[in-house]
């Protein structure tokens, strides 16, 4: 361990990077196999989540009134020539948009949630708490309501196109009411949920305005549904997440090491503000994207981390993967228990994804306590 | 010391808050390889502020030089590269194992030359742990450590970079009397292969025994700075902390301060 005398800073380095391999005891090279171990089964447990996100995305096209069973739903969705008719377009324009769907909003919201839990270190944050929802639901009466909306955009896309530009509005004005304050993260949970009530204060303002049909409408976006899943829906979600998902991944050590306090961070040279705001940025862009397209979706952002914490820790090159598919999991489920739930009917999923979610959070919080 | 490397010089540094300057215009002679710095001070004087301001955390004026490298207003990688910080506590809440703090300390900037393979990575997390004697709780989860383990498990992530500098927060502070005997032996034993350790301390006893060097400050200035035996005197621990003290060799021959009572002018 002994140093070499060295002329500049600069060659010191490189006397250290040539350092002699580290000798360990053997109960060290023993901790190393564990947690070698370790890492493989953190693996596995993302492996499994696929899988059973895979198994969700089955089950879910095999659900629905009109009960196709697995065998004629893998034949429709194959082309198989003993596919009928209705069973492909039950498969291909109901049920794969719909199952899907469910997939990719789990995956943007929950991977939104971890990523915000982690730069605001805060177990409450994600998209609904941070007011990303009621932001949404503001917009979407906009259009709704009052029929304002962006000039540019085709008609099945205005109360989408106005829930995508509040909600990620929204966070952008977080992000400025952050950088006014030296507080840092804690102040902005405080924003945040002071967007929620300013939200929806506004909302019930255009509620108070609308026709009684304009307000049936937007009660029913406002519960979240899979329902209005199409494929240019699904087509736009997937390219924001397979776009932030790289990025998430790139930033896994950083947000690691940002666990262990902002300044410990710092010091090993990451610029915290930065991952902070690129870290913001994509939880909002896909937090919003999901929610203008179903709508409002509480507690998936906030329990598909928090479960993934309990399976696997917070490694976020493990913990991020696993809050997305955990995310697609749950969703995958609630939306399959909402054609389930009430015999004939879908529920909206946003009301079950609460339903369940609830007791399950409660649950999850009394064990931890317990731990 | 026969292996010597850079001194860290400290020139007319400023450190605060925008608007609320904390330290201002302050400069120390220069800081060598191989010593042991305790920074001291009563509450609230800017103790930790100057050393967040060495560690770049904070906006300062002024020049941090370690050799001829230019440490302030440089690339947060550089700085990093060259100092290590240790904050005063460690989070409690998150999930991770003390070998895995270890190894993202490592892992951040895939440019860092330690950086290089995985298993080097391990291996070199796994060795601190080992030297700092808590290799067998390298897979416990930081919230089940008690508040000494956590501080070591600090003291690994600051070191196991293998930083020139090394700052240090109130290592002590949560610690018992063996452990703060063992921190300070391993800081000790970093600064004899050629680290220059700067460390912010409560406890003038601690900071006499284990310490080269004392810096006091008062109110954002320097007040004294020297080697221990000349810097603690009753006058000085009147004028800074307000007490009436004794300052005594022990039968050991270690400098013992023994607080009377509040001095004249503190009691006033």
């Amino acid at each position: 361990m002994r140093r070499m005398p060295v002329e500049s800073a600069s060659a010191d380095r490189g006397a250290r990077a040539e350092r002699p391999p580290v000798k360990l005891s053997d109960a060290g090279e023993q901790v190393l196999g564990l947690y070698a171990a370790q890492l493989r089964r953190r693996a596995l447990i993302v492996a499994a989540l696929l899988a059973l996100a895979l198994a969700g995305l089955l089950l879910d096209m095999t659900t629905g009134p009109s009960g196709l069973p697995l065998a004629e739903t893998w034949a429709a969705l194959i082309g198989a020539p003993e596919a009928s008719r209705g069973a492909q377009v039950i498969v291909w324009h109901v049920r794969l948009p719909v199952a899907l769907m469910a997939i990719l909003v789990g995956v943007a919201l929950s991977l939104a949630g971890a990523e915000m839990q982690t730069i605001l270190d805060n177990p409450l944050a994600s998209p609904f708490t941070l007011g990303v929802s009621a932001a949404a639901a503001f917009g979407a009466s906009l259009s709704i309501v009052l029929g304002l909306s962006l000039p540019f955009l085709p008609p099945g896309l205005t109360i989408a196109g106005n829930a995508f530009l509040f909600a990620f509005g929204s966070v952008l004005l977080l992000q400025a009411m952050a950088r006014r304050s030296e507080e840092g993260p804690t102040v902005l949970v405080l924003f945040g949920i002071a967007l929620v009530f300013t939200f929806n204060a506004l909302l019930a303002l255009v509620q108070f305005l609308g026709s009684a049909e304009s307000l049936q409408e937007l009660a029913f976006w406002s519960m979240g549904s899979l329902a209005r899943a199409n494929w240019a829906a699904i087509g736009i979600l997937t390219a924001v997440i397979v776009l932030t998902l790289p990025f998430s991944m790139a930033s896994a050590w950083r947000m690691t090491a940002l666990r262990l306090g902002w300044e410990r961070a710092a010091s090993y040279g990451i610029d915290v503000a930065r991952l902070r705001f690129y870290s913001l940025l994509r939880s909002s862009l896909l937090a919003a994207t999901a929610v203008a397209f179903v709508g409002t979706i509480g507690f998936v952002g906030l329990v598909g981390p928090h479960i993934a914490r309990m399976l696997i820790g917070e490694d976020h090159r493990f913990f991020l993967p696993a809050s997305a598919l955990t995310g697609a999991v749950v969703m995958s489920f609630a939306s399959i228990a909402s054609k389930l739930l009430v015999t004939g009917a879908v529920l909206p999923v946003g009301i079950v994804t609460s339903i369940v979610g609830l007791p399950l959070f409660f649950f999850l919080i009394m064990r931890r306590r317990r731990t | 010391m026969t292996e010597l490397g850079l001194a860290l010089t400290v020139e007319d540094i400023s450190v605060g808050y925008p608007g609320r300057p904390v330290v201002e215009r302050l400069t120390l002679a220069p800081l060598q390889p191989g010593s042991v710095t305790a920074i001291v001070g009563p509450n609230a004087v800017g103790k930790s502020t100057l050393l967040r301001g060495l560690a770049g955390l904070l906006p300062m004026t002024g020049s941090i030089r370690l050799g001829r490298t230019e440490l302030a207003g440089a690339d947060r990688t550089l700085r990093a590269r060259h100092v290590g910080f240790m904050p005063q506590t460690l989070p409690t809440g998150a999930r991770l194992s003390a070998l895995e703090a270890a190894i993202a300390a490592l892992s951040v900037n895939p440019m860092d030359a330690v950086g290089a393979a995985r298993s080097a990575v391990r291996r070199r997390a796994m060795e601190v742990l080992e030297r700092l004697g808590i290799g067998a709780l390298a897979l416990e989860p930081l919230v089940a450590l008690s508040g000494g383990q956590r501080q070591l498990v600090g003291l690994a992530q600051a070191i196991v970079r293998n930083p020139s500098v090394l700052l240090l927060d109130e290592p002590t502070s949560a610690l018992d009397l063996r452990h703060q005997v063992r921190v300070m032996q391993v800081v000790r034993s970093l600064a004899e292969e050629g680290v220059i350790v700067v460390t912010v301390l409560h406890d003038l006893a601690l900071a006499a025994r284990w310490a080269d060097r004392l810096v006091v400050l008062c109110n954002g200035a320097l007040v004294a700075d020297g080697d221990p035996r000349a810097v603690l005197t009753p006058r000085l621990l009147a004028e800074v902390y307000g007490v009436a003290a004794r300052v005594e060799l022990c039968s050991a021959g270690r400098l013992q301060v023994i607080v009377d009572g509040l001095d004249a002018i503190g009691s006033a």
